[in-house]
């Protein structure tokens, strides 16, 4: 017995020391042990680390704020200085980033890019022509993912070795086979960056000829920051790339943690104590909480994010455009922009989003009214209405509430929907494998400023991500016209005839909301510049202490 | 010389409880919705693509071939390289084991103190007011949710009143780790003499190690009283007392006899941790294998899935041989 009540004492001892050593723990460590300087580093809090870093495979929301920081493209959008306080680009202008100049050529067809030289990589190699040949003539066809899949359509490669050619060291050039309105544009796309080639090779392998196990973990770009510790789940670390070739634009900050905190409350309760300098990802809710805290200063832009109910239009009931305008005008917009969102997203009326060129919101007009609703459905055949399903990504807090609110409200004109939610890596299965059936919500972005984008990725058909089969064939020959002509009139009349089609005629979509971009740091962390792929450049940001 | 040939015994039955471990969980991750070719590829691979990374990954053969070609290779001691850190599996669990080790063994530890004795003075005394708060006690603490509870020692001792530190791991983001040679932060700490990490380490360890310590105070507290009372009630304490032995000796008699049903309990609650401390790893960001397992299931990541329970079954069956072993030290009578 006396040995037991020795083992609890001596239990209780322990907890005790643990105790005392936690409650003094906030005061007690000291700076002797900090081998980094807390001031020059920032502390990035996210809800998942990136799911790699290889922009072939890897494009979590994560994984593209850290590629942007890792890599540059050869061209980019200045910044300009927005009244919500972020830096957000100027889409009328392209200016050289990894190109030092550039030509297209009056015909539009051949673009030619004259690369910086000097320029050290993380690795420490010198830019040159080999690395866009490498990384389009081989590791793009080698790989078959996102560059060809996704960016040589962009660019309207379909025959690299053909089309890009290396003229001497430094320059390169692109010829296409009819104009290309948005080589420009593209060439600024984070999924046209250019990486380190001899770095790439070194780690390539008989059974990993393209080193995507050494990419999805490590960097070969020649951007601001290099990664320095990758620990998928807890955290990724990154340091100021001190060869970074735009001293301009050198981080301010010499190193940045990444660190993966799931839950959003705990994001919030670090940047209120001032532990983490920015938490992302944060709900309305916490959002609103956190404007007029001490401290701490919230930042909302319209960004490019526009959130919809999609369908599989290859199926009845939603093959005809009646049904959908009907589920169009039973939707509770205000519901859903009030409480859901609680003021802070804006409601969505075209395929374009509202802050790039080209777009216009005059042709959405669907004020909730059941009665409207209620015709179209007797009109599309469907007067006893329909039951079907409704999917929802359960990464997304928000799509459950709107969910929740279509149920009800389609209730009224008598269409019955189940609510699926699906995790968010199922739900991505399902949505790359074009196998979402009935209605589902989806969330995306064009990352390319130009009207014809969205156009190209969600409404001509055929398209990888056209996840609903729309088909319409007047905008596929308008989108056609588009990508052929460099006549801006010309161009800016077919998007506008396309949102009539896609919005009004033949609506592709529930419009529901532009979310916005939304992040809270604390208040003495300045110039947050945004990019379209909802990241945000570490290498702008500074601290100011009054 | 009859222990070793009992623990020989012992050691000999794992060898079919693994295989067969192995066995069920190779074909249940394979039951999975969605396929991992897929989600690795993202967003923007098709057909081939997906198909040669199928290739790669060995998905393409036939699942008896797959399931001996994973045999074979953990026999060798490979568990095979996780298909989204691009580690093996073996290095990924031996950087987070330690961390779920360390967290559940001071949890434990913390239960016992706590729930034990709880659990001898509400069977000795009943009626007592003490007795009546601790059974409310185990009622309260056997029905909250331990993610819930974390949440809100890390809202009253973190946000508002600032004693702990942010619930971000297992030390602060700018504290230079000890050199790993335990994995247990406090004791690696200890033999590098960085008294910081020590200090911060313990102190990150103090929330997470309530959360569970007091969750898991409940059955510990409620398994000891209903034993101790049982045993209370016997002839043999019924004998002692008629024949005068002292309330301390009795209770020792009690207590001893108590014993094998606590450490059942307790071997019971160890072993579940190891996988159960998920959603406690994630509200303090513990990064421990619970996170890894979690985020393998999302990841549909067959090997790291497979290597975690493999750990977790072995784990499991260490603790309920020295929960047999224990067994004979309290209970003579038990012959091996």
């Amino acid at each position: 017995m006396k040995r037991i009540i020795l083992l609890i004492s001596a239990l209780i001892l322990l907890l005790t020391v643990i105790i005392t050593g936690c409650v003094k723990q906030s005061k007690t460590v000291s700076s002797e042990d900090i081998n980094v300087d807390r001031d020059r580093t920032l502390i990035w809090t996210v809800p998942a680390t990136p799911n790699g870093l290889d922009s072939e495979y890897h494009n979590s929301l994560q994984a593209l704020e850290a590629q942007s920081n890792m890599y540059d493209s050869a061209l980019r959008y200045p910044f300009k200085e927005d009244e919500s306080g972020f830096l957000v680009p100027d889409y009328s202008k392209v200016e050289s980033s990894l190109a030092e100049s550039w030509e297209l050529s009056k015909d539009g067809k051949t673009l030619t890019v004259h690369l910086r030289q000097g320029v050290k990589s993380h690795a420490g190699n010198e830019l040159t022509a080999d690395d866009f040949m490498y990384q389009w003539v081989d590791r793009a066809w080698g790989l078959n993912a996102m560059y060809k899949n996704f960016s040589a359509d962009g660019l309207k490669l379909n025959d690299p070795e053909k089309q890009l050619k290396k003229i001497d060291k430094y320059t390169f050039s692109l010829t296409v086979d009819t104009p290309n309105p948005i080589a420009e544009p593209m060439m600024t796309h984070i999924f046209t960056h250019l990486m380190d080639s001899v770095d790439a090779k070194a780690y390539s392998t008989k059974s990993d000829p393209w080193a995507t196990k050494y990419l999805s973990v490590n960097g070969s770009g020649h951007g601001p920051f290099k990664v320095t510790k990758y620990i998928p789940g807890q955290q990724v670390e990154f340091e100021a790339f001190n060869d970074y070739w735009d001293k301009k634009n050198k981080s301010w900050f010499q190193k940045v943690i990444m660190k993966e905190v799931p839950s959003s409350s705990n994001r919030v309760a670090l940047l209120l104590s001032g532990t983490a300098d920015a938490a992302t990802s944060l709900t309305p809710n916490e959002l609103q909480t956190l404007k007029g805290k001490p401290g701490v200063k919230v930042y909302s832009w319209s960004g490019n994010l526009i959130q919809r109910v999609e369908f599989n239009q290859e199926k009845p009931p939603f093959d005809n455009p009646k049904v959908r305008k009907a589920l169009a005008y039973a939707t509770p917009y205000k519901d859903i922009l009030s409480s859901v969102y609680l003021g802070m997203a804006k409601q969505a009326t075209s395929i374009i989003p509202s802050t790039y060129p080209g777009y216009t919101g005059e042709y959405w007009d669907y004020k909730t009214n059941f009665d409207k609703a209620k015709k179209l459905l007797k009109e599309a055949g469907y007067d006893k209405g329909f039951k079907t399903t409704l999917t929802i990504n359960a990464g997304i807090t928000q799509e459950q509430q709107i969910a929740i609110l279509l149920k009800s409200s389609f209730k009224n004109i008598g269409v019955e929907i189940e609510i699926q939610e699906l995790q968010t890596g199922d739900y991505y299965n399902n949505l790359v494998q074009h196998n979402m059936d009935g209605m589902f919500i989806f969330q995306d972005m064009p990352g390319v400023a130009d009207g014809g984008f969205s156009t190209k990725l969600w409404a001509q058909h055929p398209s990888n991500i056209n996840y609903g089969g729309y088909k319409n064939e007047e905008v596929n020959r308008l989108y056609k016209e588009t990508t052929e002509t460099l006549d801006v009139k010309k161009r800016n009349a077919n998007f506008k005839r396309i949102q009539e089609i896609v919005v009004k005629e033949d609506p592709i979509w529930i419009y529901l909301t532009e979310p916005g971009y939304h992040i809270a740091m604390r208040e003495d962390i300045k110039n947050p510049a945004w990019g379209t792929s909802q990241d945000i450049r570490w290498n702008m940001l500074s601290r100011e202490r009054n | 010389m009859r222990i070793a040939k009992y623990l020989g015994k012992r050691l000999l039955t794992f060898i079919p409880l693994l295989i067969g471990v192995i066995l069920v969980v190779f074909v249940l991750v394979r039951l999975l919705p969605g396929d991992p070719a897929t989600r690795l590829a993202g967003n923007f691979a098709y057909g081939d693509t997906i198909a040669a990374l199928r290739e790669s990954m060995g998905l393409d053969k036939p699942i008896w071939q797959q399931f001996f070609i994973y045999l074979g290779n953990v026999l060798q001691g490979n568990l095979g390289e996780s298909w989204f850190t691009n580690k093996p599996i073996l290095d990924d669990l031996i950087v987070r084991f330690p961390a779920t080790l360390e967290l559940i063994t001071l949890s434990i530890l913390f239960s016992i103190a706590i729930g034990v004795p709880l659990g001898i003075v509400a069977a000795i005394k009943p009626k007592s007011i003490f007795s009546r708060i601790s059974t409310g006690y185990g009622f309260f603490a056997g029905s909250i949710a331990d993610f819930w509870f974390g949440l809100m020692l890390v809202f009253v001792f973190f946000t508002t009143l600032n004693w702990f530190p942010a619930p971000i791991g297992r030390l602060d983001l700018t504290i230079t780790p000890p050199l790993q040679i335990t994995g247990f932060l406090v004791i690696d700490s200890l033999l590098a003499g960085n008294w910081n990490a020590l200090m911060n380490s313990i102190a990150h360890l103090a929330l997470p190690v309530l959360t569970l310590g007091l969750i898991n105070v409940a059955p510990i507290m409620k398994m000891t009283l209903s034993s101790m009372k049982e045993v209370m009630e016997s002839d043999f304490i019924n004998h002692a007392k008629v024949l005068g032995l002292s309330d301390k000796k009795v209770m020792r008699y009690a207590l001893r006899n108590s014993l094998p049903s606590i450490v059942t309990i307790l071997g019971v609650i160890y072993g579940s941790l190891l996988g159960g401390a998920v959603l406690v790893e994630t509200v303090f960001g513990w990064g421990g294998l619970g996170q890894y397992v979690t985020q393998a299931l999302v990841n549909k990541d067959y090997s790291a899935i497979q290597g975690f329970v493999l750990v977790a079954t072995i784990f499991s069956l260490f603790i309920y041989l020295f929960v047999d072993l224990i067994y004979m030290i309290f209970d003579p009578r038990i012959k091996f």
